[in-house]
């Protein structure tokens, strides 16, 4: 807690809440258009809106988790601080609290997105609201996806003092992320921002009824869950092992 | 005598080549310990294995009474103060606020803050973001980091590194009485003799990542050759007689500096008719002995 609570103060005036309302807002204002084009009342309203939500996170999700992830390394980088930390912290200890502390962001930020789903939903009064369930299902979708991207990026930002090449891979992974979609299951598994969609439980059909998009729901995606929670895991275990052998 | 720090054949080597070869440290407790080569000779690799930052390839290292090794340094720097190369300074936060980073991991009160900035005279500097401080600055900062908790050991590499006359004097006075005032063992490098030479109380020199030399100062000061120069009514003839050296700038070396020797000396060129218009003693100091221990091509 105590190194949890280290990071955050290491932070200060670094403005990640600003960041992460901005990339929200983004998301959000484009669900809004979204909304708009389902008009008032509409009985797909939600559906389109949960269906929207993890495509455009895929893009503005990623990008915050790199951005926030590069970040938490950076500020002991620019500070020639790890001699100093590594003396007085456990390796361990500290690197999972840098991740926890980005994981905490993006839960911020995918807790504000989907109190900003509401509101939207709710302004246009569409009448097809989800389950409660479906709010958890796309919750959880969307944080393990974000932690996911933190866990690859935040390896990166460590080990790599020049934070180009940590942005340089979220910037890629987050247009990826953007297309993704389009490609195959099989392939869309390999792209870590694949997994904002993949993971979801909201599918559409695009040529089921008088040219108008169905919405349906699937039931949650527990295969892809393991693969996205294995690729966490790796990630981190990858990225504190190479860091305790690392000679500061 | 009770050692603070004791290593035994400590050697770090980087593909291959040795940069500490062997190195048999013995910093007693409550010393200032001078450790004293040139650029590159391998004081900081050796620092940071004392603080288990880099793995020894071969040997020990004891620090405190315990062993160190990646695995427990951070038991045994929870009771060591260190300041390897650049200070660790946030450039975002100010020097209270990157205190409080240490002051936190160390489980100190908050009081302490205060202290060390108060130790270091940056206690005026209030929410001024340490990016805007000055070299010297940002190292007295780092000292103060080192300082907090009263650490039974400080490692300070170079600490007066960019510090200005007044705050070189400054800091060599905090290191001189910190072993009074808090009890502490300090091992502090540097390359600059005359640095080591106000401070420290023992030395160890370290060449090519091989000890050449370690013990008290005084030991030190004792192994250097002293001579009397001086100048005559007739220099070439007063060095014939007592058979010295008469340099081309006029004086004449001697190399006997005891007292009878030297009354011996005054009374056959009296006796003679040679008078002495200057008699001085010299000795070749600590950088002759430096660089006759080190070898010719050390750079200082």
């Amino acid at each position: 807690m105590r190194n949890l609570v280290l990071e955050f103060a290491k932070l200060r005036r670094k403005r990640v809440p600003l960041m992460a309302f901005a990339l929200v807002a983004a998301v959000l204002a484009w669900l809004y258009v979204d909304a708009h084009g389902e008009g008032m009342a509409s009985p797909r309203g939600w559906h389109s809106l949960f269906f929207a939500a993890p495509i455009m996170n895929s893009v503005f999700l990623s990008l915050l988790a790199s951005v926030v992830a590069s970040r938490v390394a950076d500020v002991d980088h620019e500070a020639n601080a790890w001699k100093q930390l590594l003396c007085l912290q456990r390796t361990e200890g500290l690197l999972a609290a840098k991740l926890v502390c980005v994981m905490l962001v993006m839960a911020f930020a995918v807790a504000l997105e989907l109190a900003g789903i509401a509101v939207i939903g709710r302004m246009w009064q569409f009448s097809d609201l989800p389950a409660q369930g479906s709010w958890v299902s796309l919750a959880l979708s969307q944080l393990v996806s974000s932690f996911c991207m933190v866990s690859i990026v935040g390896a990166i930002a460590i080990t790599w003092e020049n934070q180009f090449v940590a942005i340089a891979c979220g910037l890629t992974l987050s247009l990826a992320g953007l297309f993704s979609s389009f490609l195959p299951t099989a392939l869309q598994r390999l792209i870590p921002s694949g997994y904002f969609t993949l993971l979801t439980t909201m599918r559409v059909d695009w040529g089921a009824g008088a040219g108008a998009a169905v919405f349906s729901e699937a039931p949650l995606p527990l295969f892809d869950y393991v693969l996205a929670v294995s690729l966490l895991f790796a990630a981190c275990a990858l990225t504190c092992a190479a860091f305790s052998r690392k000679e500061i | 005598m009770e050692l603070s720090i004791q290593t035994s054949g400590l050697t770090k080597a980087y593909s291959g080549t040795k940069v500490v070869d062997a190195l048999d440290l013995a910093v007693p407790r409550g010393a200032v310990y001078g450790f004293l080569g040139p650029n590159g000779a391998g004081k900081t690799t050796t620092m940071k294995m004392l603080l288990g930052l880099v793995r020894a390839s071969a040997g020990s290292a004891s620090v405190l009474g315990m062993s160190v090794t990646p695995r427990n340094r951070v038991q045994v720097n929870a009771r060591v103060g260190s300041l390897i190369e650049s200070p660790s300074c946030y450039p975002h936060l100010t020097a209270r606020e990157n205190l409080e980073v240490v002051r936190s991991l160390r489980g100190l009160p908050k009081r302490s803050i205060g202290e060390a900035l108060a130790t270091v005279r940056l206690d005026h500097t209030g929410s001024k973001p340490v990016g805007a401080f000055s070299l010297g600055m940002r190292q007295r900062l780092g000292l103060a980091a080192a300082l907090m908790g009263n650490p039974e050991l400080l490692l300070l590499d170079e600490p007066t590194n960019g510090l200005d006359p007044a705050g070189i004097q400054e800091i060599r006075e905090l290191i001189r009485r910190l072993p009074a005032e808090r009890g502490c063992t300090v091992l502090v490098s540097s390359h600059l003799l005359s640095e080591i030479d106000q401070m420290s109380d023992h030395v160890g020199i370290i060449s090519h990542g091989r000890m050449v030399w370690q013990g008290p100062l005084g030991e030190l000061h004792a192994r250097a050759r002293r001579w009397l120069e001086l100048r005559t009514t007739d220099n070439e003839r007063a060095a014939r007689l007592l058979n010295a050296s008469c340099g081309t700038d006029g004086w004449v070396r001697v190399p006997a500096v005891d007292d009878e020797p030297v009354a011996r000396m005054t009374l056959s060129l009296a006796r003679e008719g040679i008078g002495i218009v200057r008699l001085e003693e010299r000795n070749e100091g600590l950088e002759g002995i430096f660089l006759a221990l080190t070898g010719s091509e050390a750079s200082l």
